[in-house]
């Protein structure tokens, strides 16, 4: 059996409240373990900060979305081509990386697990056959719920226990992690070229409203006892004034009950976008302290950045009428895609420009919010891969948290509406490790509810970063060697293994893919699925049969339970 | 300058990728480690010297460097790529890409080139005295913006898409264009001493851009509207300046001549203008 150990680092392990102590991490067969024997591997980390394995809940890294991206934008390709390595296959870069370099880029900045954040069910396979492509992390993909015809359907009927029953299929039939909501109603109105304005906007043919889609769904949700919270993109994307919207939203799953040990009951996705102020793009302003003040009051939300970064990128998403919104103001290319019952999506390449007042604005509020928001455990970063930039410029974001003079530096270089128009000049606060620890790994690990993620306890994965920082003499002053230091680990190790040593890629196995087995008594599902196949057979372009993910598709999966049940 | 000679050791069927073939990426070594640089032989990398015989001195800086490509060039793509000061001379055909995204420096081809002649060029001046290739100065597939700067002038004809997505910068064909010439067009200069290809401009935004069809064309898009004809007084200071200082000795004659200008594309409401010699007009 392989072992490993990690020698004399200071260790961060905010899951188990180690701040920092120098110690060992032991590992073998892929677990963090008390006792290695005589022999094993050593890695000396004496001046160096040991993490967890960095864990992403919210990225686009596989599926029909980032392939319409990797199709239309040649040009990104070619700025940003990736040799064949000794280990590796080659590849290429940039805002839509091929799925190899995907994985070898999370890896070599110390991250070992990564969730796809939007899945179109009847694409499933195509997500998973790239996701089996994707080496060396962990992953998992969320399915899209919040426009699909039986949603809205069970919604409309006010049958819960039917909405409950698809809900569960619907994980199991596309190996999904977790459910996803993107703008509710707007995209099913989206196929009438309409959208909804607000949460108790008309969902055309249906009746009804985004308000009783989210609580319905997080409802549900809670009721299967999904590990993780419903995953949100709120209605009103991208709209100055926006703000009230999401407050709004977040107040909808206020009273929803949560299950058991979790206290949080909705998760809003790349808040920066939704945390707009102001009445139009000219005169936007930082809606991010009204946000922070809500949360802040409210135990069950947590969100996560969808940090801009200034450059370009290739911005996807299941919000279809958004997209064309984009495509309007930028006169960009632009992919609109309908997926038949159940989804949408749109691909427009975008440039965030320092000297454009909007975008510096946007770049502010990203920040604040990961600033204002008082608790660690339930802000995180993530810069919504590829919205706001893609993931590879993590590191630089880590440095604006944890550095004043970085983002005061940043800052000089951009347009002065930023000073102007947010809050972010009189913010002082710089994140410590351990709080950067919790953003990038413990905090969206137990928000995912990956038990074996996110910390270094008794049991946990043996998944490990080891940066080249020392965290007792690290000065915020000193922000571009923590970039460095992140955007390259000294070791990253996957189930035991080191997989990147110095910031190269040593090894490539393969991750699982993480998917939830949430079940519903038999007698509902079988009620259930008699209704769901005479609809599948009159609507759909494939038989019911072709339509659940085979095993085959995941040749390494970890099944989660729902509601503590066994998988 | 120092002189640096090239001389290709035979044509090949096998296109062979030299990129280094530029001053900036020669100026500073010895002839020996230029010898050794690596080019792309089909899908073999090898030492440069196993093609291309080099000879000749060496400059400090890119800008004293002078290389004289002696031969037959057609295989050899990518000269002159990216460079940024500096000259080249190409004493027969060059091959594809040559002076793409070369930002200074110049560049003289003998014979003709091949297609993407200065593909996304930022600055500097190519010229070519036989014919120029397809998409010459164009966007490569999928970008927005093909040349942003610099000066192109072919003695002979261009093939189809010259100058696509071209948002700056000027361009001048003394023969013949292929059809969509300036397609996407977005800013810049376009002169074309011969017959002007059909859809020129299609799905030009306009931005200043304009395409002067000095020899006349064969056909305006439809989503072009006629709007005056008139002698411009800038045309005036272009034509003077061609014939002056760019050696396109006969646009002297052009001074004064009265041009019918198109507006468009009216299918994306763009302001792009096609000035077509009254004489030639379709």
């Amino acid at each position: 059996m392989k072992e490993l150990a990690i020698r004399n680092g200071y260790v961060f392990d905010p899951l188990n409240g180690v701040d920092g102590e120098k110690m060992d991490i032991l590992l073998s067969g892929g677990r963090v373990v008390e006792k290695v024997k005589r022999g094993a591997e050593e890695i000396d980390a004496s001046g160096m900060a040991v993490m967890p394995g960095g864990v992403d809940l919210h990225s686009h890294i596989a599926g029909s979305k980032i392939n319409i991206g990797r199709l239309m934008r040649p040009e990104d390709h070619r700025r940003d081509q990736v040799p064949k390595g000794r280990v590796t296959r080659s590849g290429v870069g940039y805002s839509c990386p091929s799925t190899f370099v995907t994985g070898y880029r999370y890896a070599q900045m110390g991250y070992t697990t990564v969730m796809e954040a939007a899945m179109p069910p009847i694409t499933a396979r195509h997500v998973h056959e790239e996701l089996a492509d994707t080496p060396i992390i962990d992953k998992g993909a969320f399915t899209l719920m919040g426009n699909n015809y039986f949603t809205l359907k069970y919604v409309r009927d006010g049958d819960m226990e039917k909405l409950k029953a698809f809900v569960a299929w619907l994980l199991r039939a596309t190996r999904g992690y977790a459910v996803k909501i993107v703008n509710p109603g707007g995209v099913e109105n989206w196929k009438w070229g309409r959208n909804v304005h607000g949460l108790d906007g008309n969902v055309e043919d249906y009746g009804i409203t985004p308000r009783q889609i989210i609580s319905s769904l997080a409802r549900v949700n809670e009721e299967l006892g999904l590990p993780h919270t419903i995953h949100l993109h709120c209605n009103n994307l991208g709209v100055p004034g926006n703000y009230q919207t999401t407050i709004d939203t977040m107040d909808v799953a206020k009273t929803i009950k949560p299950r058991d040990e979790r206290k949080t009951t909705i998760h809003v996705v790349h808040c920066q976008f939704n945390a707009l102020a102001g009445n139009n793009w000219m005169n936007v302003r930082s809606g991010a302290p009204k946000i922070a003040r809500y949360v802040n009051g409210n135990p069950h939300v947590t969100l996560d950045l969808g940090q801009v970064i200034f450059g370009d990128t290739t911005t996807m998403t299941g919000d279809g009428p958004w997209q064309f919104n984009l495509w309007n103001m930028t006169g960009n290319k632009w992919v609109n895609s309908d997926v038949e019952m159940e989804a949408g999506a749109g691909v427009v390449p975008y440039t965030f420009k320092p000297n454009n007042p909007a975008n510096s604005v946007q770049w502010g509020i990203g920040i604040e919010l990961a600033l204002l928001v008082k608790d660690p455990w339930r802000v995180y970063m993530t810069t919504d891969h590829p919205n706001g930039g893609p993931f590879t410029h993590y590191p630089e974001v880590i440095a604006w948290l944890m550095s004043r003079k970085a983002r005061t530096d940043a800052m000089n270089a951009m347009n002065k509406a930023v000073m102007k128009r947010t809050g972010l000049i009189d913010n002082y606060r710089e994140y410590t490790f351990s709080e950067m620890a919790i953003a990038t790994r413990a905090g969206t690990a137990r928000a995912l509810g990956l038990e074996g993620k996110g910390h270094l306890g008794q049991g946990a994965d043996a998944d490990a970063a080891v940066y080249r920082v020392n965290p007792t003499q690290w000065r915020p002053s000193q922000y571009k060697e923590l970039e460095k230091a992140f955007s390259r680990a000294a070791y990253t190790v996957k189930a035991g293994e080191v997989v990147v040593k110095d910031g190269e890629v040593v090894a490539t196995p393969t991750g699982a893919t993480h998917w939830v087995n949430a079940k519903v008594p038999e007698d509902l599902e079988k009620e259930f699925i008699k209704d769901f196949e005479a609809d599948f057979r009159k609507y759909y372009s494939v038989s019911l049969r072709n339509y659940p993910v085979e095993d085959a598709y995941l040749p390494a999966q970890r099944v989660h339970a729902a509601g503590g049940a066994s998988p | 300058m120092d002189k640096l000679v090239l001389t290709p050791r035979g044509f090949s069927r096998v296109p062979l990728e030299a990129e280094v073939i530029t001053p900036d990426a020669f100026a500073g070594k010895s002839v020996k480690e230029i010898r050794a640089l690596r080019v792309h032989y089909g899908n073999r990398e090898v030492e440069m010297s196993e093609y291309i015989h080099v000879q000749g001195k060496v400059a400090d800086a890119p800008v004293d460097q002078l290389i004289v490509v002696d031969g037959d060039a057609r295989h050899i793509k990518y000269i002159g790529r990216g460079m940024t000061a500096g000259r080249i001379v190409v004493q027969g055909d060059a091959g594809m890409h040559t002076g793409s995204q070369m930002s200074g420096g110049d560049i003289t081809v003998a014979g003709d080139a091949g297609d993407w002649t200065g593909a996304e060029m930022r600055g500097g001046l190519l010229r070519v005295l036989g014919d120029a290739g397809n998409l010459l100065g164009a966007a490569y597939r999928g970008s927005s913006e093909g040349m942003t700067g610099g000066c192109i002038i072919v003695n002979g004809s261009a093939g189809s898409e010259v100058g696509s997505f071209m948002r700056r910068g000027m361009m001048v064909v003394e023969g013949a264009t292929g059809p969509f010439t300036g397609v996407h067009m977005n800013g810049g200069e376009i002169f074309v001493f011969g017959p002007l290809g059909r859809r020129a401009g299609a799905q030009a935004k306009g931005n200043g851009g304009f395409i002067a069809a000095l020899g006349g064309a064969r056909e305006v898009l439809p989503t072009y509207v006629y709007e005056a004809t008139y002698a411009p007084g800038f045309m005036t200071l272009y034509m003077r300046q061609l014939a002056e200082n760019l050696g396109v000795k006969h646009a002297a004659r052009y001074i004064g001549e009265p041009l019918r200008r198109y507006r468009g594309d009216m299918a994306i409401g763009g302001s792009a203008e096609i000035l077509v010699a009254e004489k030639g007009a379709p």
